[in-house]
């Protein structure tokens, strides 16, 4: 009786070339890739959506939603502006944040969080070695993240989860504005210090 | 802000923290400014670190299936293409580009139909090449969807409820112009000519304005040439537009309109075409 050796499964992020690949088979309408792409990333899909919104059937359709836009908007992803990773993070966590904003009755805001995520942010063909820098970003964020005193990071996870912005922050923890952006700014300099 | 006092939002911004008026601030000096647009990618590739963060929690089982049924749903419905309302470049007058558009959809309609005539020549000839007749079918495709998009067009032109709006470029685009026909109950369109070309990461947002509130009607990107055209469908009780605006914004588009604006024109009732 052979054991049937499977190929390890790559992190999400961690195999840029593949993903891009992949992105490109879903732009040319492979249904596989489709597959691939959901079996790679279906579960940071589920588990940020699911951190967002608390109530697994909410995740359940916002990772529907995730990976029908991904569909349809494969021919336009740009590997200059980030990782196919990255995309689908942002995408998902702007879904996640309009529907989270949508059960607590405010207004629809997904125009406002998509603009919002929107940056300019200029783009530039990466090669498969800088996409490969990129993943060991993210995983170097990941860990100075870990690291963060709670105070600060605990206002990075209220604009990154919540999708608050400074003054709602300031409004729902009662901290000083001020206070607010310096600990942000001081926080995400600290992530980027990780980089270095 | 100060050039230093942007440099330090960056991360808020790359976050989505900022209060939109700084953010309108911020990102208007990004997209001027190299070092920024440089600066402000660092602080989107901390931010994917952020999202990838989390646990990845193993959905249930069933969802894989769902997911991938709401897919082939998708395949088996392509989506339209935009319509296409290039103006004249030469000539832009309400008459011509409207003569310019009944011309071409009268000559799709007459290619389609002899297309459709060709295609079933084709089925009957058993010498015709499968291929050559898969070409067909998929050239009929297209022109049917041409067709919808241009009675689509038709229908805004036709509206008893037709409002004009000439636009005429500003400081940022002195030479472009545009025109918007919008109805509640048909729909928008719009086209622009003489559109300077974007840098990188930008797009150009179409508003409607009504007092002082302006609702975003969609993003285009010109075509080589600075032209460029939206529809839209308009919600159901949306107020009459008083005026209609273009302006610059960050891919995407934006919530509310970051000064200065491009393009701006006034609304006029229009009779009916």
């Amino acid at each position: 009786m052979g054991v049937v050796s499977q190929p390890p499964i790559a992190r999400p992020g961690e195999d840029p070339e593949n993903d891009r690949r992949l992105i490109r088979a879903v732009a040319d309408g492979s249904g596989d890739a489709v597959s691939s792409l959901y079996d790679r990333y279906g579960a940071t899909v589920y588990g940020l959506a699911l951190r967002v919104l608390g109530q697994p059937d909410l995740a359940e359709e916002v990772v529907q939603d995730v990976f029908a836009q991904v569909w349809r908007e494969a021919g336009r992803y740009d590997s200059g502006r980030s990782t196919v990773a990255g995309w689908i993070v942002m995408l998902t966590r702007t879904r996640a944040i309009d529907r989270f904003r949508a059960r607590r009755s405010r207004p629809d805001v997904s125009a406002a969080v998509e603009a919002r995520h929107a940056l300019p942010v200029a783009s530039s063909e990466r090669t498969p070695e800088t996409s490969t820098i990129v993943a060991e970003d993210q995983r170097l964020v990941r860990g100075a993240l870990a690291r963060l005193p709670e105070q600060f990071r605990s206002l990075i996870e209220l604009a990154y989860y919540e999708g608050l912005t400074h003054s709602e922050i300031a409004e729902r923890t009662g901290i000083p504005l001020g206070t607010v952006k310096t600990r942000l700014r001081s926080a995400m300099g600290t992530l980027r210090s990780a980089l270095a | 802000m100060t050039h230093d006092e942007i440099r330090d939002s960056l991360p808020a911004l790359a976050l989505g923290a900022l209060d939109p008026a700084e953010r309108a601030e911020v990102v208007a000096h990004v997209a001027t400014c190299e070092a920024c647009t440089a600066a402000l990618a660092v602080e989107a590739r901390i931010v994917e670190g952020i999202g990838l963060d989390g646990p990845p929690v193993t959905p249930p089982a069933a969802l894989r299936s769902k997911v991938l049924a709401r897919i082939q749903a998708m395949r088996a419905e392509p989506q339209l293409p935009p319509v296409s309302l290039a103006p004249p470049r030469a000539a832009w007058s309400g008459g011509l580009a409207l003569a310019a558009s009944l011309i071409v959809g009268a000559a799709a309609v007459f290619y389609a139909y002899t297309m459709r005539t060709e295609l079933s020549a084709l089925r009957a000839s058993s010498a015709a090449s499968a291929q050559e007749a898969t070409r067909l079918r998929q050239e009929v495709v297209t022109l049917r969807r041409d067709w919808v998009n241009l009675t689509r067009a038709m229908d805004v032109l036709r509206a008893p409820d037709l409002l004009r709006a000439d636009l005429s470029g500003q400081a940022l685009a002195p030479g472009a112009i545009g025109r918007a026909f919008w109805s509640e109950k048909a729909g928008l369109l719009f086209a622009a000519d003489r559109l300077p070309a974007l840098t990188a990461g930008h797009v150009y947002q179409l508003w409607t304005i009504t007092g002082k509130a302006a609702t975003s009607a969609g993003v285009f990107t010109p075509d080589a040439s600075g032209a460029a055209s939206v529809t839209a469908i308009v919600a159901a009780g949306a107020p009459r537009p008083d005026a209609f605006g273009v302006t610059i914004e960050p891919t995407g588009g934006s919530p509310a309109p970051t000064m200065p604006i491009v393009l701006v024109g006034t609304s006029q009732i229009e009779r009916p075409r």
